[in-house]
């Protein structure tokens, strides 16, 4: 088995990239080895931390989010044109990083530049951290007073308007109807906590669930419109 | 650095702001901060997989997926993505120092397998750590341990073949002089009638005598997601654009959209010397608009795929490229709005 790729020096990753390449090239376009020889090489090169970062120190805000699309661009390029790659190019990643900095970098940033870009402002879209999502409360992020969609989904499943939430019950078990199980779910119940509630096991309960909201979420959409 | 439990083959996937905006849109709307924080992660989650899923030309669909049904999020914990007639994955977000992956027991039977991505504490990254096929997760297991994962690419086994990528074709212009024009291609009086559009032939060519030689022909192009996402049973690919980009096979166009994501897009060629000849590249609104889209781009690319021309419109009523090719040189034009880009290869 090959020691993983951050851990070879220049000429072995170089070796092993080519190889990967070489690999790819050997099956026809869309088959399964193919894909699977593309999967290895594309990990071995985000892995190897050998990838250019081109324009360091201009873009100060969007660097991270224009480096991440440009890299998206540029795998999506390898893994597509990967017969176009020969060896007389120079290795793997001088055409990786060769394609990164003339092209997929620039074409990234100038995305990025007009403000509205696949339908969002680049500048009021930051990223959270899980830090964020640990501490912060939703609502803040768009302060924008959103009722909460649970709340409006809960209210609607307490009215059951056709009583059909109500009904759906787990054979012969009129307790545990959808009804219940979902606005327990809402408020944070587990399933293991449900599971003792009504001594059903899980799997049964949860693919009563499960069946039973396919059901029902066309319904509920249209209560909530 | 490696995660210490996960077998080797792991794809640390970049992710972008767009997948953030995404997971945020859905995020809002919640006010518990422990769901919230779940379908933001599911969000992202399956954001992953699906660009991983594009990198090796399998085709994923989000919008159909429930983890992109807001209802179906309120009501349960899902990560699906959906693989049009094949069935669905679930992309199971792990937290950093986890060694064990939740399962939600509503996913348990309903997918082909179970596909593990690690989070960094910044969600810069989404690590996809192996697979997992249904048939060897016993039912009633809630947490998969990470080191019973299988390698990513066994999940190829678990997929039914794709369908064969066919390659655009290119579209010969020479033979246009020849009066041998594509099927696809239409006159500018189709294109853009009834209004006479005779102030595209004058003076933009050099001198009268090669206008009298000029073939024009052109097409309706429609720049928007939804279109492009209508994809031809063959599918074409042609420059390779992730796909969240959708690329779309300009011969199956239907024309329904706002105007002001269609433009026309013409093509002329003129003979200039022995072996050369004069070609322009022109992108005019459709009948009635006055102006083309803003931010519209027009690109040409030469054999190596580098940018040769390009320009942009800003309340523009029409963009040009001219150059002169010579005969049988390659090229490539690309159309892109908000995002979509549509894709012409041309051989001179």
């Amino acid at each position: 088995m090959n020691p993983p790729a951050e851990r070879l020096d220049q000429p072995q990753l170089d070796n092993h990239l080519r190889q990967l390449a070489i690999a790819a090239q050997r099956h026809p376009k869309g088959s399964a080895d193919r894909q699977r020889a593309l999967t290895k090489l594309v990990s071995a090169m985000l892995k190897s931390r050998k990838l250019c970062r081109p324009r360091q120190g201009q873009f100060r805000m969007l660097y991270e989010e224009i480096y991440a699309e440009a890299l998206q661009r540029l795998f999506s390029f390898v893994c597509e044109r990967i017969d176009d790659y020969s060896s007389q190019k120079g290795e793997v990643l001088q055409w990786a990083n060769f394609l990164l900095s003339r092209r997929f970098f620039i074409e990234a940033s100038r995305d990025y530049l007009p403000t509205v870009y696949k339908g969002m402002d680049a500048r009021s879209v930051k990223r959270l951290t899980l830090e964020h999502l640990d501490q912060s409360n939703p609502s803040e992020v768009n302060p924008q007073l959103t009722p909460s969609l649970s709340q409006e989904v809960k209210a609607c499943l307490e009215e059951d308007p056709e009583g059909l939430f109500n009904q759906a019950c787990v054979t012969e078990q009129p307790a545990a109807n959808f009804q219940y199980i979902a606005i327990k779910r809402l408020e944070g119940y587990s399933w293991q906590d449900l599971s003792t509630e009504f001594d059903i096991p899980v799997p049964t309960l949860s693919s009563f669930y499960r069946r039973h909201l396919s059901r029902f979420a066309p319904k509920l959409k249209t209560y909530l419109s | 650095m490696t995660h210490p439990t996960q077998q080797e083959l792991t794809l640390p996937v970049p992710l972008t702001l767009s997948a953030h905006h995404s997971a945020q849109k859905f995020y809002q709307q919640h006010l518990d901060p422990r769901k919230a924080k779940q379908i933001y992660l599911n969000t992202l989650a399956v954001e992953a997989v699906h660009t991983y899923l594009g990198w090796v030309g399998v085709i994923s669909d989000r919008q159909a997926s429930d983890s992109w049904d807001p209802v179906i999020q309120a009501l349960t914990d899902v990560a699906d993505l959906e693989i049009p007639d094949q069935g669905r994955l679930e992309c199971c977000p792990v937290l950093p120092e986890s060694t064990t992956c939740y399962i939600p027991p509503e996913s348990s039977g309903e997918r082909i397998g179970y596909l593990p991505v690690l989070f960094d504490a910044a969600l810069e990254t989404a690590t996809l750590l192996g697979f997992a096929a249904s048939e060897n997760v016993a039912e009633n297991v809630k947490e998969l341990s990470l080191t019973c994962l299988e390698p990513l690419t066994s999940l190829f086994d678990y997929l039914k073949p794709q369908p064969a990528l066919t390659t655009q074709k290119r579209t010969a212009l020479s033979q246009w002089l020849q009066g041998t024009v594509e099927s696809g291609w239409k006159t500018v009086e189709e294109l853009l009638s009834p209004q006479p559009v005779f102030n595209f032939r004058q003076s933009d060519l050099a001198t009268p005598e090669e206008l009298a030689g000029t073939t024009v022909r052109g097409k309706l192009l429609e720049l928007t997601p939804a279109a492009a996402s209508r994809k031809a049973a063959t599918t074409e690919t042609a420059l390779p654009y992730q796909q969240s980009r959708e690329i779309q096979n300009t011969d199956t166009l239907a024309v329904t959209q706002a105007a002001g994501e269609r433009v026309v897009f013409l093509v002329g060629i003129a003979p200039y010397e022995e072996h050369q000849s004069n070609v322009w590249i022109k992108l005019c609104p459709v009948e009635g608009e006055r102006f083309l889209p803003e931010d519209l781009e027009v690109r040409i690319r030469d054999n190596q795929d580098m940018v040769v021309m390009e320009a942009q419109s800003r309340q523009t009523d029409m963009l040009q490229l001219n150059f002169r090719g010579v005969l049988n040189e390659q090229f490539t034009t690309e159309v892109a709005l908000n995002g979509v880009s549509l894709v012409e290869k041309f051989v001179v």
